[in-house]
C-alpha cells in the first residue's frame, strides 16, 4: 500500500490555487449551461482534474475517491463554502459567480494570462465546452463509465468497478508535473486578501482613507 | 535606521478595536509595529495586481495581517501613483505607512 504522507494533502498554496481555479471554472461553466448543484460541479471538476493529471499538468489539487454517487471529494464542499461565504459565488439559482466574484476574476487577469497558467485554463475551457451543457444525470453516467488509473496499483479501471473509498484521482506533486499553475509569493499574499471579502473591503476603505485623509504618527510606547 | 510609523484612520480604528477584544492580539500588534519600525523589509512580502505598492506582514499563525508601504521604497519604485497618499509630502523617507490591520479567525 502507498504510504500516506503529507504530500497527498493540499498545502496552503494548493488550496488557494484550487479556489481560484474553481471560481474560474464556475464562471466559464455558467456561460455554457446551468450548474444546478454541487453534484454536477463535482463531476465537472473531476473530469477536469483527471484530464490534467493524465497529461501531468498540475492545476486542481483535489483528492477524488469513489463514493456512492461516483467520484467525490469533500474538498470541493469546503472550497465552495469559502467562495459563498466571501460572496464570490452564490447558490441562489444554481451555482454561479456574483458580480463581486467576476470583479475579482478580472483583477486576476495578469495572473491568469501568464503563459503557464493559460495552459492550465485551456483544460478547463475545453472541458466546459464539452460537458457544461450536459445534465447532472448524463454527467454522473459519464463519470461512472470513465476510466482512471488506480493508485497505487497502476492499473486502469472504470469508476463503476472501483470499490467505495478507493482513490480515483489525486493531485500531482511538483516533481510529477510537466506543467503547473504558477503563482509567486506576491500573488499568494495578494490572493489571501482579495479572496477574503472582509479583508479586501477593509483594505479598500483604508486605501481610500490614505488618499483622502492625513495619517497619524504612531508612538509605539503609547500603544 | 529606525522608521517612523504612520497609521491611516482605518488602521488606527481596527487596531484599537482588536486590542480591546483580545489582549494577545494587542501584544502581537505592538510587537509587529516594533519590528516594522526596526526593519520593515524583513519577513514581509510585496503585494501585486490591484494591491501593488504595498507590503504585508502576517503574524499569529498568519491570522493577523498588517498591510503597509515603506515610504522610501514607495518613492524609489514610483509606487506613489498606486498609493496616492494625500499626506505624502509631509511624511519623511524613513517612514512606514500602515494602511490596515486585519485579523481573520480562520485560515484556508
Amino acid at each position: 500500500m502507498e504510504e500516506i504522507t503529507e504530500e497527498r494533502f493540499r498545502n496552503p498554496e494548493e488550496a488557494i490555487i484550487d479556489k481560484v481555479l474553481l471560481l474560474y471554472f464556475i464562471k466559464k461553466a455558467e456561460e455554457k449551461g446551468k450548474i444546478w448543484g454541487i453534484t454536477k460541479l463535482m463531476k465537472l471538476v473531476f473530469f477536469g482534474e483527471r484530464e490534467m493529471v493524465k497529461d501531468r499538468v498540475k492545476g486542481f489539487n483535489y483528492k477524488f475517491y469513489r463514493w456512492h454517487l461516483g467520484p467525490f471529494t469533500p474538498q470541493i464542499y469546503e472550497d465552495l463554502e469559502f467562495l459563498i461565504e466571501n460572496e464570490l459565488v452564490t447558490e441562489r439559482e444554481g451555482i454561479e459567480t456574483t458580480d463581486h466574484g467576476e470583479a475579482i476574476l478580472s483583477e486576476l487577469d495578469d495572473l491568469l494570462k501568464l503563459k503557464e497558467n493559460k495552459a492550465v485554463l485551456e483544460y478547463i475551457d475545453r472541458l466546459v465546452d464539452r460537458y457544461a451543457s450536459e445534465g447532472t444525470g448524463e454527467l454522473m453516467k459519464a463519470a461512472y463509465e470513465s476510466e482512471v488509473e488506480l493508485i497505487p496499483f497502476k492499473i486502469k479501471a472504470r469508476v463503476r468497478d472501483v470499490p467505495a473509498g478507493y482513490d480515483l484521482v489525486t493531485k500531482l506533486s511538483e516533481t510529477e508535473a510537466r506543467e503547473a499553475f504558477e503563482i509567486d509569493d506576491a500573488w499568494l499574499e495578494t490572493l489571501d486578501i482579495l479572496l477574503d471579502r472582509h479583508a479586501y473591503e477593509s483594505l479598500k476603505e483604508a486605501m481610500e482613507s490614505a488618499r483622502t485623509r492625513a495619517s497619524k504618527r504612531v508612538i509605539i510606547d503609547n500603544l | 535606521m529606525r522608521y517612523e510609523l504612520y497609521e491611516t484612520e482605518n488602521a488606527e480604528k481596527n487596531r484599537k478595536k482588536l486590542g480591546k477584544k483580545d489582549a494577545r492580539i494587542k501584544d502581537n500588534i505592538k510587537k509587529a509595529y516594533e519590528r516594522l519600525s526596526q526593519d520593515p523589509y524583513s519577513s514581509t512580502t510585496f503585494l501585486t495586481g490591484t494591491l501593488r505598492g504595498k507590503r504585508k506582514i502576517r503574524l499569529m499563525g498568519k491570522k493577523l495581517r498588517i498591510t503597509f508601504a515603506i515610504c522610501e521604497e514607495c518613492r524609489r519604485l514610483g509606487h506613489t501613483a498606486f498609493n496616492n497618499c494625500v499626506d505624502c509630502e509631509h511624511i519623511p523617507n524613513n517612514a512606514v505607512k500602515i494602511f490596515d490591520v486585519f485579523f481573520r479567525g480562520r485560515g484556508y
